[in-house]
């Protein structure tokens, strides 16, 4: 028995030292992809692109879902952001997914809605609808009052209703930057039609000045947890996106943001309402639709922030959104388990797949594992100083210095804060990642793990502070 | 061990020291814009009095060749291409860019760097810069252009420059373009090499054919009405739906000789535009056919023909009888919306 734990002792610090090393290694090569393509677009004037768009007659009409779920607070600032954007031809479609408070009692009276006896071409099966509603002062805004289905049936409801080819699913709590659409649209375009779904990059709110839903500036929350946040987000998007993208091995859209073909999108069945990861699910079923029929179609990334979003503030709210985005997580990889390491889905089977399994997905056990081994190699002395040394470093690593690297990645390449002064913030805050955020997301992804074991559906309450709402006010 | 420390401490003064690097950078780039807009705060009232006419010279001492001028003259210019939108404040423009900005643009075009290039080729077209149509042509031709973007870019550079060649040799560009970049170019073209193109339509490939088809919409031109007519013979599927639109937009009501086959065609698509264009044009001789396609198996033609019945004069009535008498319930549901729908009609 003891010679069990000892050689327990010395297997468990050498698995952690290979996988931890693999894994920073794998990083700084897509950082390396990511920070190339960044820097060759560096400046570029990207509005001379999109007014061409503008006036075009080419832009495909795009249709935006708004599900809401007890969003009366923030629901009137969004549509209304919605209704100034730059695009020639959109729809905006609410779907009240069974709210308990007011919701789509302020949607009819802010914009005067009427019901209207609307036959929906039922390509996705849903929740019971109760009625469509039609405002009477723009034409383009609708909602679909329906029974509590989840936010994927909510989304496949707003698909049912649209008219336009290409679908957005859009949080309540985001604003759009006016040229988003014409950024994310303009692949499509170029392409004629082989790109299917178009990703845009999601940036953090809190702290920036937001006026008639447009983001004025820039600026950097003052809260500590808000710029570990925005950290978190610039290592993602900056490196992990980008570099997988150039090989059409994206998988996440962030449910925050992203365009699809509406026809791909009915062809899979549309969102799978039982999980809660279901943006990543949907993108993991359209490279599978891609690879099962042999389709010469992409996925793609614009790596311009286009949508501003609304980060929790309190550890509460934040708690919950990780346990939430674990657990979809594994909830997606189960469900698409047959795709992972599978040749037959080429470089999405073995590479994006295996590195959400592998990074991602395992990547909270090995992390835990290094700090119980620091933990327990400093108090019991089971392991030597040199290896505990060795493991802290690479903790070190892994966690503070590559979130480093995103924020100097950030500020080589685009850019968008414009003191100084924030740089040097997000900068150290990066430095401290490993000594207590890391440890507490940690903590709740594990959460997360074990609710997806127990197999917890629901979403777990949010609460909304309406970015727009609060941001105007001052 | 030490060398463990010694790795992290090195890593972390490597970090540091980018920081550091970076934030000097920062420093000095915004120091820079305010420079620029200082100079372009000295620059701007001769300026604009010369490029308005008012001022025969411009006696500016900041008009030089010091690079910070130079940008400042740039994004002046710029200004001025997007208010002033006369010829002979183009002209001036373009004179002056020709003179001030040609030799750092050829600098910037061999640039390594992607977005300073394509940012180049805008500005080009912008300023309308002809000298360059021989280079941007040679680049072109001779695949010297690095990305794709960059190509299409010079594409609609040359186009907007009229170049002739363009014009020329625009079939027989490998591998050809794509629909949007077709239509980008007929746009920029003048009338004459556009005319060219309809002439020898036979000869282009499918996608500049339908570009041109669609492009005909957007320019409104009655007079190529017949040119759009003759479409509709298309073998190809989509050429002929490409012309029902643009049939469709230009509210065609003339000949329904030419449109009822598409009717009972076996593809939806032409069907619902059959609708469409019935509903457009009003005639009592497409009722028969509206009606049988209120209960057609696809829900698109399903409700243009239900749109189209409700244009008609007398629309309620018909679509009242429909929910009375018709025998399939999608045809009636149909009927009912768009019943409906005109109670609720949007101002």
């Amino acid at each position: 028995m003891t010679q069990f734990i000892s050689s327990l002792f010395t297997f468990l610090p050498w698995l952690f030292i290979f996988y931890t090393s693999f894994v920073i290694l794998f990083y700084l090569v897509i950082l390396f992809i990511s920070a190339r393509q960044l820097r060759s677009e560096y400046g570029f004037n990207s509005k001379e692109a999109e007014e061409d768009l503008l006036d075009s007659f080419d832009t495909k009409p795009v249709s935006i879902l708004v599900p809401a779920y007890n969003e009366e607070a923030g629901i009137y600032n969004s549509v209304r952001s919605l209704l100034s954007i730059y695009y020639p031809e959109y729809e905006v479609i609410v779907i009240n997914d069974g709210s308990t408070d007011k919701t789509a009692e302020t949607m009819i009276e802010a914009f005067q809605m009427v019901k209207i006896n609307f036959v929906v071409r039922t390509r996705i099966p849903v929740a019971e609808i109760n009625g469509i509603y039609r405002s009477t002062i723009y034409e383009n805004v609708y909602m679909i009052d329906k029974k509590n289905g989840g936010k994927a049936d909510a989304l496949n409801a707003g698909i049912n209703l649209s008219h336009y080819p290409y679908i957005c699913s859009l949080d309540g709590d985001s604003v759009l930057e006016r040229n988003a659409f014409l950024k994310v649209i303009k692949p499509v375009l170029d392409s004629d039609g082989e790109v299917i779904a178009v990703g845009g990059s999601v940036r953090i709110a809190n702290g920036c000045h937001i006026e008639g839903g447009e983001v004025m500036t820039v600026g950097l929350s003052k809260k500590p947890l808000v710029v570990m946040q925005v950290i978190e987000y610039l290592r993602a998007f900056l490196i992990g996106r980008i570099g997988l993208s150039r090989h059409n091995l994206l998988l996440i859209i962030s449910g925050a943001f992203g365009v699809f073909e509406k026809e791909s999108v009915t062809r899979i069945g549309g969102y799978r309402t039982d999980t809660v990861g279901e943006d990543m699910d949907l993108v993991v079923r359209l490279h599978r639709m891609i690879k099962d029929r042999g389709l010469k179609k992409k996925i793609l990334y614009v790596p311009d922030p286009v949508c501003w979003t609304e980060a929790p503030e309190s550890p509460l709210y934040l708690r919950r959104q990780r346990q939430r985005w674990h657990r979809g997580l594994c909830e997606v990889i189960w469900n698409n388990k047959d795709m992972l390491f599978n040749p037959k889905y080429g470089l999405v089977g073995v590479l994006s797949m295996a590195y959400f399994f592998l990074i991602e997905l395992m990547g909270v056990f090995v992390e835990l594992l290094g700090y119980l081994l620091i933990l327990f190699g400093l108090l019991f002395s089971f392991i030597s100083v040199e290896i505990t040394v060795l493991i802290a470093s690479l903790s070190f690593l892994y966690g503070s210095v590559l979130s480093m690297g995103g924020v100097l990645l950030e500020e080589w390449s685009l850019r968008k804060y414009p003191k100084p002064r924030d740089i040097v913030r997000l900068f150290f805050f990066a430095l401290s990642e490993t000594f207590w955020y890391r440890p507490l997301m940690i903590k709740w992804r594990l959460e997360g793990f074990f609710q997806f074991l127990a197999g917890k559906k629901d979403w777990g309450e949010m609460k909304r502070i309406g970015v727009g709402a609060k941001t105007e006010a001052k | 061990m030490k060398v463990i420390i010694y790795i992290n401490l090195i890593l972390l003064g490597i970090l540091l020291f980018l920081l550091v690097f970076l934030i000097v950078q920062k420093v000095i780039t915004n120091k820079r814009t305010e420079r620029v807009e200082q100079i372009k705060d000295y620059l701007r009232p001769d300026l604009f009095a010369y490029l308005l006419g008012t001022e025969e010279e411009i006696h500016n001492r900041w008009l030089n060749n010091d690079p910070l001028s130079i940008q400042a003259l740039e994004e002046l210019l710029e200004e001025a291409a997007s208010i002033l939108k006369g010829e002979m404040a183009g002209e001036t423009i373009t004179l002056l860019a020709e003179e001030w900005l040609k030799e750092e643009y050829h600098r910037r075009l061999a640039k390594g760097r992607w977005s300073t290039r394509m940012n180049v080729l805008y500005r080009i077209e912008n300023f309308y810069m002809s000298s360059f149509s021989h280079h941007l042509w040679l680049a072109l031709a001779e695949n010297a252009l690095r990305t794709e973007a960059e190509r299409t870019e010079a594409i609609r550079v040359l186009a907007s420059l009229q170049s002739n060649a363009l014009a020329r040799d625009l079939i027989s560009l490998d591998p050809p373009l794509s629909k949007a970049v077709y239509k980008d170019v007929l746009r920029r073209f003048n009338d004459t090499y556009d005319a060219g193109f309809i002439e020898n339509y036979e000869k282009l490939n499918n996608v500049f054919k339908q570009a041109i088809i669609e492009w005909v919409a957007e320019t409104q031109e009655y007079s190529y009405l017949p040119f759009v007519v003759e479409q509709l013979k298309q073998p190809h599927l989509e050429l002929r739906i490409a012309a029902l639109k643009v049939l469709y937009l230009f509210g065609y009501t003339a000949d329904s000789a030419d449109v009822y086959p598409f009717s009972y065609s076996q593809y939806w698509q032409e069907r619902m535009m059959f609708a469409k264009l019935a509903g457009a044009a009003k005639k009592d001789g497409f009722l028969p056919q509206l009606t049988k396609l209120i209960a057609d198996e696809n829900w698109f033609v399903r409700n243009a023909a239900g749109e189209a019945l409700q244009q008609y004069a007398n629309g309620t009535l018909i679509l009242q009888h429909i929910i009375e008498t018709h025998h399939d319930r999608y045809a009636k549901d149909m009927a009912a919306q768009w019943l409906e729908s005109e109670g609720v009609r949007i101002g």
